[in-house]
C-alpha cells in the first residue's frame, strides 16, 4: 500500500494523571480551608447583637473592595494574557538581548507599554526569559511591570481624586526602585545560577499552550485571542482567590482598628512606612487595586506610608512569594526579599524626611 | 469536567451579580461603590462573559493538572464576597462606624480638619434647591454663616456633649465604602425638643454659625424645625 493513501486511525488519547500537589499547594489548601470556615463563623456570627455591627461593618467594606478591585484585576488578567501570545519574539531579542544594560532601563518602563496585573507578572516573566530576555532585565520587569503601566496609573488618579503629584511619585519610585534592583542583582545572578533547578536550559511556553510563540507558523488570530483569554481566566482562577482574602483582611482591619489607633502612628512615621509595607506584604492585593485601600488611610497615615504600601505590595507580597518559587532559585529571592525592603524603606523615609511637601 | 463546571458556574454568578448590580440593584451598589465608577463593573462582566464563552468551548487539557481536590478551596473563596452580600442588604454604617473613624477627645469629638476636603462640583443627586450638601457647610463654612440652611443626615447623641446638642453626620467616599470619612456638623436642639434615636435620617433647618461647644469642634447649626426624614437612595455624600 503506498505511504501516501495510509489512513489515519484517530488515537484515544486518556485525560493525563493529575499531578501530585507540593508542599506550597498543601499549605494553601489547609490555608484556604480556614479561611472558609472563619468567614463562614464570622457570617453565622453577625447574628449575635454583639458581633452584629462588626459584621455589618466588615460585609460593607468586603464588598466594596471587591466591587471595585476585582474588574481591575479581570482587565490585568486579560491584558497578560494578550501579552502572553501577541508579543513577538523577534522584537524581544532585538530590544534585549543586544543591549544588556540598556535592555535594564527599557525593562523598567515596559509597563507602560504592555500594563500587567502582578497576577499575571510571573508567567509572563516565565515566557520572556524562554524567549531571551537578560535576567537582569527579566527582574526589572518583574518588578516594575505591575506599578509602572497606565492601568496603575488610572487607578492610582481614581483613588486619590487625580492628583497626578500621587500617580508620578507612585511610578516614579516604582521605576528607580525597580531598576537599582534589577541593575544589582544582575551582577550576582543569571540564568545559570539565578533560575529554579527544573528551568535552567529548559524553559518552557509559559501559558502551556502550543502556539503560542515557538512554533514557526503562528496560528490564526482568532485562534491566538482564544488561547490569550484562556490563559487570562485560568491567571483569574490561579489568584483571585488571594484578592478576596486580601480584600477580607483589609476589611477587618478597617473596621476593627478604630483611628486612634491610626492616630498614634500618625507621630511617627517610621513606624507608619513599617506597618503599611507588613501590611502590603500579607494583603495580597492586585496594584491596580491597592491603591484605593491606600487612599482609605488618607487623614490617618502620612503620605510616605501610604507610598510605601502602594510600591511594595506589587513588587512583594506572600501570593508572589509563592510564584517566585516557580522560577527563582531560593537564593535569589531570599535576596530578592531583603533588596527590595531596604530599598523600599529607605526611599520611603527619604521622601518623608527629606521631601515631606510632595504629600 | 467537574472542574470545568465548577469555574463556570464561578464565572456566570459574578458575570449575573455586576450585572444585577448595574441594572437592577443600583440602590445596592450606591451604598458600595461611588456612582461615577460604574463603568467597572460593566467591563468586569464583560471579561467574565468572554471568559465564560473560552471556558465552555474549551478542550480537555493535553497536560497533567493537579486534580479539583486540591483547587476547589481556591475556588469556593472566589464565591465568599457573594455570601456576604446577603449580610451587606441589611447593613449600615452609623454612630458606631462614625465613632470609629472619628477622633475622639474626653469630652466629645475632634473634626478632622487636617484632611484636605475639596468642595464638590457636583452636589449629591438628592439636594434640592433649598437644601445644602453637609460638605459645603465643611469645606465652605464661611460663605453660609449667619444664613438659614437645610440638611439631611444622621443623628448621634453622644453623652459627653451637653444634652442640647447632638452630631449631625454622614460619609463622604471617594471612590467606595471602605474609604468613607465621617463629615458632621453640630446641631444645637431647642429647648423641650423630643429625644431622636440615634443614625435617625432627619432635616434639620436653621441659623449656621461656626460655634464651638468645649472641646468639640464643628460647625453649629441653631435647629428652627427637624423632621425624620427616608433614608436618601445615595446615602454617601462626594
Amino acid at each position: 500500500m503506498p505511504h501516501n493513501s495510509l489512513i489515519r486511525f484517530p488515537v484515544f488519547q486518556p485525560v493525563p494523571p493529575p499531578i501530585l500537589p507540593c508542599l506550597s499547594q498543601h499549605l494553601t489548601w489547609v490555608a484556604g480551608i480556614l479561611f472558609l470556615v472563619l468567614t463562614t463563623l464570622l457570617l453565622f456570627l453577625g447574628q449575635a447583637p454583639v458581633w452584629h455591627n462588626l459584621i455589618s461593618n466588615i460585609s460593607i467594606n468586603f464588598l466594596a473592595m471587591m466591587v471595585e478591585a476585582l474588574p481591575f484585576m479581570l482587565i490585568g488578567s486579560l491584558t497578560g494574557g494578550l501579552i502572553e501570545v501577541f508579543v513577538p519574539v523577534a522584537w524581544v531579542d532585538r530590544t534585549f538581548r543586544q543591549h544588556r544594560l540598556r535592555a535594564v532601563f527599557i525593562a523598567g518602563a515596559m509597563g507602560l507599554f504592555f500594563p500587567v496585573c502582578e497576577c499575571a507578572i510571573v508567567p509572563v516573566i516565565r515566557r520572556l526569559l524562554g524567549k531571551g530576555v537578560p535576567f537582569a532585565a527579566a527582574l526589572t520587569f518583574l518588578l516594575a511591570g505591575p506599578i509602572v503601566n497606565s492601568l496603575v496609573a488610572a487607578s492610582t488618579a481614581i483613588a486619590y481624586s487625580y492628583d497626578w503629584r500621587i500617580v508620578a511619585l507612585r511610578l516614579g519610585s516604582g521605576y528607580c526602585i525597580a531598576v537599582t534592583i534589577g541593575l544589582l542583582l544582575g551582577r550576582w545572578f543569571n540564568r545559570e545560577n539565578g533560575l529554579e533547578q527544573e528551568l535552567r536550559g529548559n524553559l518552557p511556553s509559559g501559558c502551556g499552550h502550543e502556539e503560542c510563540g515557538q512554533d514557526h507558523s503562528p496560528a490564526p488570530w482568532p485562534d491566538r485571542l482564544r488561547h490569550a483569554l484562556e490563559h487570562a481566566s485560568d491567571d483569574f482562577f490561579s489568584v483571585g482567590f488571594y484578592l478576596v482574602i486580601g480584600a477580607f483582611i483589609a476589611a477587618f482591619v478597617r473596621s476593627f482598628v478604630p483611628m486612634d489607633t491610626f492616630s498614634y502612628l500618625l507621630a511617627t512615621p517610621w513606624q507608619a512606612i513599617l506597618i503599611m509595607m507588613a501590611m502590603a506584604v500579607l494583603l495580597n492585593l492586585c496594584s491596580e487595586a491597592d491603591a484605593f485601600i491606600a487612599a482609605s488611610f488618607r487623614g490617618l497615615l502620612p503620605g510616605s506610608a501610604q507610598m510605601a504600601f502602594m510600591v511594595l505590595g506589587p513588587m512583594l507580597d506572600l501570593k508572589l512569594l509563592l510564584m517566585y518559587f516557580s522560577v527563582f532559585s531560593k537564593r535569589v529571592i531570599l535576596a530578592l526579599v531583603i533588596t527590595v525592603v531596604g530599598v523600599v524603606l529607605v526611599t520611603m523615609l527619604g521622601l518623608q524626611y527629606f521631601s515631606p511637601i510632595l504629600f | 469536567m467537574p472542574t470545568n463546571i465548577l469555574k463556570n458556574s464561578i464565572l456566570a454568578v459574578w458575570a449575573v451579580f455586576f450585572a444585577w448590580l448595574v441594572s437592577f440593584g443600583q440602590n445596592h451598589l450606591a451604598r458600595l461603590l461611588h456612582p461615577r465608577l460604574w463603568w467597572l463593573l460593566v467591563c468586569g462582566a464583560v471579561v467574565l462573559v468572554l471568559f465564560l464563552v473560552v471556558n465552555l468551548r474549551r478542550a480537555p487539557p493535553s497536560q497533567r493538572r493537579i486534580s479539583l481536590w486540591w483547587r476547589w478551596p481556591s475556588f469556593l473563596i472566589l464565591l465568599v464576597p457573594i455570601l456576604y452580600f446577603v449580610s451587606m442588604q441589611k447593613a449600615r454604617f452609623n454612630g458606631q462606624t462614625f465613632a470609629s473613624r472619628t477622633l475622639q477627645t474626653e469630652t466629645g469629638f475632634r473634626e478632622q480638619g487636617d484632611i484636605k476636603m475639596p468642595a464638590s462640583d457636583n452636589p449629591p443627586p438628592d439636594v434640592s434647591s433649598s437644601e445644602v450638601s453637609l460638605l459645603r457647610l465643611f469645606t465652605d463654612p464661611g460663605q453660609y454663616t449667619d444664613k438659614e440652611v437645610e440638611v439631611t443626615c444622621q443623628t448621634l447623641q453622644d453623652q459627653r456633649l451637653p444634652e442640647d446638642l447632638m452630631i449631625c453626620y454622614r460619609f463622604k467616599i471617594s471612590c467606595c465604602a471602605a474609604d468613607a470619612q465621617p463629615i458632621f456638623v453640630l446641631v444645637k436642639k431647642a429647648a423641650g425638643s423630643t429625644v431622636i434615636a440615634n443614625d435617625t435620617w432627619i432635616r434639620v433647618k436653621g441659623r449656621f454659625s461656626l460655634s464651638t461647644t468645649k472641646d468639640t469642634r464643628g460647625p453649629l447649626i441653631l435647629a428652627e424645625t427637624i423632621t425624620t426624614e427616608k433614608e436618601p437612595s445615595v446615602p454617601f455624600i462626594f
